[in-house]
């Protein structure tokens, strides 16, 4: 690369937004380089003569800037480690380090480029039918493809700022602070609505009243992604997430200029007219001395001006027209040269333009030397965001124009987008949009606004001169030439849709925002038809595409903790998440020898993820009956129950323990995971029903402890301020009252297959109890227990974990949970159960055993087979307390008996023997034993 | 069954090391250490007139009663009391002693004090930065005083709660036990990180 040429700045006026006394350095492609702040990207590259800013997608041509829209693929820039910052609206801060995207070896001599020949053999859509024949081809060209796909290069390991979000809310929403969203702005906040006005650009563009209502904010930077139902908006301000709910939404985004279409149009030098406008009036930068204004309208004259104002050598206006108008006799009284009837042919200059072949009357081809070329190829409505609401885009044949078109949900168009011209029709038609907007919202009296301002807008034909070799570029993004949607039309994919899906037309950053105008006649040609034939593409969110941590937001995660959570980090817990919870895994032993522990002597687990129940009421039994699988009418006071749930369908969707505390009032547990969705599914059933029943989730108002194993009672009796005796407290008992002197409810249950209890404290009370528990069982040895080890026992128990041992289609009788069915009249899900009962189980739910010395242990998940073919799957797997041989339960088909095999993630296969359930304990003799 | 009258200087409540965290106007303070109760129930309403307590005549909104008690309606079915000045915790002992020992019909106590940890964030920027995390409107123009939203805040369910009597803009922010240290956390974060609100 040729060390830059530092141009000097215009003086002001010129550079509103950047600071002259705040210079500032950074790095492109490793050269350092001066700008001021307030310069972007592409405007301090511009300003240092910088050219290519980077390379084309399919071919790697030299590209620089186009639209400065803020959305071209070829000025995506690697800013400080971060890929894929838009050059053209990223400001620059001191230091920081750019570098371009999309080569190999150097920007300047990109080893990927593809000269212009070769380019012929890669037509429109050849990855339909190449890459994949011979067979074995698909490999090879993998590798390359890979290689050369995508634009940018994460760094896994780049310290990615925190991203951030927040939600806002308006009556009315304004896009577009230019004239019509400022007067519509004024206008609604008149009526006395609550304004927020969003503009992706640093400075407004309208005129804002010196004392303007308190309710009307202007937010500038913010950059909206799309429009959602019920006036929901998705923004962005200095990648802050913006969620904003409007009341409703004027649009007053303007217009798009569109580019001309000739050879070489995408030659670094080659821009929009406002993009010259642009870098001169915002950034005091002119973008060439030598300069070229393509027109097809009094727009380009209007570009020429400001140009030829800011003091240039020469200037030659190319206009398609034939016919003088004012615009163009003005323009040659002020020095420009003016060509009347003439198109561009060619750009020429190999890495930047140095001149434009014309075609001029009947004077054939001539060259223009310069360094500036500014297309101004007619306008479309920027419509993107009228598209996100329900809009489209018609084509005006009478006027050759393209107009909004259809109806947009809560939105009101205004301005240019809406066919004006004129700034004081634009104007006047955001103050009735204004105004609509606002009494639309509720606020204000019916505006009686005056009638629709007559469009002016007059449509210009596009600028397509097409060139027998290429590289005439109607979608940049994705490197789209003429003779490419040509080729896509005759292949046959005719209408915009079609073509879009065949070519990647409008696929790019850009969405085809500069596509549109060309690509619809270019295609209206073919066909032979009117433009409105052709249609458009469906506009979708997001209209400009922010970064991935933009649209993620904060991503917030709540999690739970139990009130002992600290007490087991102290003790070195290895956590685990359980649904939203952090439980312990494990305390540092192996699993296995913690579950032995517990067989042995003593353990307390942390079972308050659990959820907790209160059903209170007269009817509070019926609702048990109705809701749950089992009796509960008759459930004495003092008991608990087995509680199965099935869902509607007759499956499997949760269980627990219900306990009745008065013939009124009971309390059931819930799986981890479930507690909310039984919570919900109560509440509508109750209200379905119709009960006198109240219930409360009071999942996070209890701790809840299990200890279990051979000296529990022993330990328990200690701290207990009732009688848990055998006799006092037989098992399935629950009792209220005091544990180390405070209240709790006590069940006697065995999940693990022991002598064991479950207290239930206040959670207030959890870690005191918990302590105590722990405190008073020292000369027993007691220990704590993790998840991993409590998983082990009830395994050996043959107890399932729903959710694990269950899924979305098991039904009680393949599981084993006949028992816990009760004949009753009516229970959820009982029809639906009944029905599958009489088609037969599709499999079961059986325990097996490996033989003894077998070392591979299945894991969850494992495919069972019987006979070669996949017979059902492990649902737990784990190892036996006394014998260490592996054990689990598996799904198998129900006819089988015996044994079967199981494939191994190694794929290994291990014979499988099934075993009656449960492992341990069949006689249940360990919940009375009384050491 | 209440875990309230157990409290001790040693019981570091849901969030352990949390008290207060203050700046940029803003101040999040920790209540959970503080009275409250809930009432549910058909026959709620009028027990609590009975004992001399206006109900909130309509949903998601509260009244003070005497020594600062806030009486919170979230249906109505279902009234969270809280203490939020010093003798509004006595009344609530007796109250729900009272409810006890009279088991009304149609009235069930909430185990309140158990199930929600109680934060309070004040100043005038905090519906700016309730903003960060909960979808509903809670600017003071549009949420009033006294008004309460059952809405979730950084995901989590939260009961939010006006309250402008502690010096400018202020939200109780009541939500579950088990969540409260990473909602603390979530906030307590923000207002520490920047205050640009």
């Amino acid at each position: 690369m040729n060390f830059p040429r530092v141009k000097d700045r215009l003086p002001a006026p010129y550079g509103t937004l950047i600071d002259r006394a705040r210079p500032i350095t950074f790095t492109f492609e490793g050269m350092t380089l001066n700008a001021f702040q307030g310069d972007t990207i592409a405007s301090a590259l511009a300003a240092n003569d910088v050219t290519p800013i980077g390379r084309s997608f399919k071919y790697h041509r030299p590209r620089a800037i186009l639209s400065l829209d803020g959305s071209d693929s070829n000025l995506l820039v690697n800013l400080d480690g971060v890929p894929n910052q838009p050059a053209e609206s990223t400001q620059l801060n001191d230091g920081a380090v750019v570098s371009a995207q999309n080569y190999r070896g150097s920007l300047q001599r990109d080893r990927w480029a593809l000269p212009s020949l070769l380019a012929r053999f890669l037509p429109v859509g050849f990855y339909y039918w190449a890459f994949f024949r011979p067979r074995i081809a698909g490999k090879f060209w993998e590798k390359i493809i890979r290689a050369r796909a995508g634009l940018g290069v994460i760094d896994p390991d780049h310290d990615w700022r925190r991203a951030r979000e927040e939600y806002d809310w308006a009556d009315v929403v304004v896009i577009g602070a230019g004239p019509a969203g400022l007067a519509a702005a004024t206008a609604a906040g008149a009526a006395g609505a609550d304004v927020l006005v969003l503009d992706k650009r640093r400075t407004h563009g309208g005129i804002v009243a010196p004392d303007p209502a308190p309710h009307i904010r202007l937010s500038l930077n913010s950059i909206v992604h799309g429009i959602y139902a019920d006036g929901w908006i998705a923004a962005s301000r200095d990648g802050r997430l913006l969620k904003v709910r409007a009341g409703r939404i004027v649009l007053a985004t303007g217009v798009l200029q569109q580019p001309a279409v000739f050879r070489n149009n995408d030659r670094p030098g080659v821009m929009l007219g406002v993009s010259a406008v642009t870098l001169i009036r915002d950034y005091g930068v002119l973008p060439g001395r030598n300069i070229v204004v393509v027109a097809t309208d009094a727009d380009g004259y209007e570009v020429a001006r400001e140009i030829w104002e800011a003091g240039v050598d020469s200037m030659s206006i190319i206009d398609v027209r034939e016919a003088a108008s004012p615009d163009s006799t003005m323009a040659e009284t002020w020095g420009a040269t003016v060509l009347r009837a003439c198109v561009p042919i060619e750009a020429i200059g190999a890495k930047r333009v140095e001149g434009l072949v014309v075609r001029y009357g009947g004077d054939g081809d001539r060259t223009i030397p310069c360094d500036l070329v500014c297309l101004c190829g007619g306008t479309v409505p920027d419509a993107a965001l009228w598209g996100h609401a329900g809009g489209t885009l018609a084509h005006d044949r009478e006027d050759g124009c393209w107009r909004l078109a259809g109806a947009a949900d809560r939105v009101i168009a205004a301005g240019a987008v809406n066919g004006h011209s004129d700034p004081g029709d634009c104007a006047l038609d955001g103050t009735a949009a204004g105004r609509i907007a606002a009494f639309a919202a509720g606020i204000g009296d019916d505006p009686r606004v005056a009638p629709p301002i007559p469009s002016a807008m007059a449509g210009s034909a596009p600028i397509i001169v097409p060139h027998e070799k290429g590289a005439e570029f109607v979608d940049f993004d994705e490197d789209l030439t003429v003779q490419d949607l040509r080729a896509g039309i005759a292949q046959g994919f005719e209408h915009a849709q079609l073509l879009k899906r065949y070519t990647t037309l409008g696929m790019g950053p850009s969405q085809g925002r500069h596509a549109l105008l060309a690509a619809t006649e270019i295609a209206a040609d073919a066909r032979g038809e009117d433009p409105g034939a052709v249609g458009t593409t469906t506009f979708r969110p997001p209209a400009f595409g922010p970064s991935f941590a933009t649209i993620a937001g904060e991503a917030f995660q709540p999690e739970r903790v139990t009130p002992m959570d600290g007490w087991h980090r102290e003790a070195g817990a290895r956590m685990m998440v359980a649904g939203d919870w952090w439980r312990p895994a494990h305390y540092g032993d192996p699993p296995l020898e913690e579950a032995r522990w517990v067989r042995k002597a003593v353990g307390v687990i942390d079972v308050s993820s659990l959820g907790k129940m209160e059903i209170r009421g007269p009817d509070a039994a019926a609702f048990m009956e109705r809701l749950y699988t089992f009796r509960f009418e008759k459930q004495p006071v003092g008991r608990s129950r087995y509680a199965l749930m099935l869902d509607e369908t007759g499956a499997i969707i949760d269980d627990g323990v219900a306990c009745r505390l008065a013939d009124d009032h009971f309390y059931v547990t819930t799986t981890t995971g479930a507690s909310n969705q039984i919570y919900r599914s109560m509440l509508w059933w109750n209200l379905h029903w119709g009960f006198e029943v109240d219930i409360t989730n009071v999942t996070g108002a209890y701790a809840a402890i299990n200890i279990a194993g051979p000296l529990s009672r022993r330990v328990l009796s200690r701290i207990a301020g009732l009688d848990v005796g055998a006799g006092a407290f037989p098992y399935l008992a629950v009792r209220e009252g005091e544990i180390a002197g405070v209240p709790a409810r006590i069940m006697r249950i065995g999940f693990v297959g022991e002598l064991g209890f479950e207290i239930h404290t206040p959670s207030g009370y959890g870690a005191h109890v918990w302590r105590e528990l722990l405190a008073n069982g020292l000369d027993e040895g007691i220990r704590p227990f993790g998840v991993e080890a409590q998983r082990l026992l009830r395994l050996e128990k043959g107890h399932i974990i729903v959710g694990q041992d269950s899924d979305a289609l098991s039904f009680p009788h393949e599981v084993g949970l006949d028992w816990a069915v009760a004949d009753k009249p009516d229970f959820v899900g009982k029809r639906s159960m009944e029905i599958h009962n009489r088609r037969g189980a599709n499999r079961t739910l059986v325990g097996f055993r490996l033989s003894g010395n077998a070392t591979d242990a299945p894991k969850e998940g494992n495919v069972t087979l019987i006979d070669g073919a996949i017979s059902g799957r492990v649902t737990s797997s784990g190892f036996d307390t006394g014998t260490g041989a592996a054990i689990g339960l598996a799904y198998i088909q129900p006819i089988h008996a015996g044994a079967f095999n199981i494939k191994l993630d190694s794929g290994k296969t291990i014979r499988a023997e099934i075993t009656p359930l449960p492992f341990y304990d069949p006689d249940n003799a360990r919940q009375e034993i009384d050491p | 069954m209440t875990a309230f009258d157990f409290m001790d200087e040693s019981w570091a409540g849901p969030v352990e090391g949390a008290g207060e965290v203050a700046r940029g106007g803003l101040r999040l303070t920790d209540l959970s250490r503080r009275r409250r109760s809930g009432i549910k129930g058909p026959g709620a309403p009028a027990w609590l007139a009975d004992q001399g307590l206006p109900t909130p005549a309509e949903n998601n909104s509260c009244v003070m009663a005497e020594e600062k008690l806030l009486l919170a309606r979230l249906s109505p079915q279902d009234i969270v009391l809280l203490a939020v000045g010093d003798g509004g915790g006595k009344n609530l002992d007796n109250l729900e002693a009272c409810l006890q020992r009279d088991r009304p019909a149609g009235c069930y106590s909430s185990p309140r004090q158990d199930m929600l940890a109680w934060f309070r964030i004040i100043g005038e920027p905090a519906s700016a930065m309730m903003a960060r995390f909960c979808a509903v409107d809670l600017r003071p123009a549009h949420f009033r005083d006294g008004a309460i939203a059952q809405t979730s805040v950084a995901l989590q369910n939260t009961i939010v709660i006006r309250d402008d009597q502690f010096g400018g803009v202020g939200f109780h922010l009541l939500t579950d036990f088990t969540g409260a240290a990473y909602l603390w956390r979530t906030i307590a974060d923000h207002i520490s990180a920047d205050s640009d609100t």
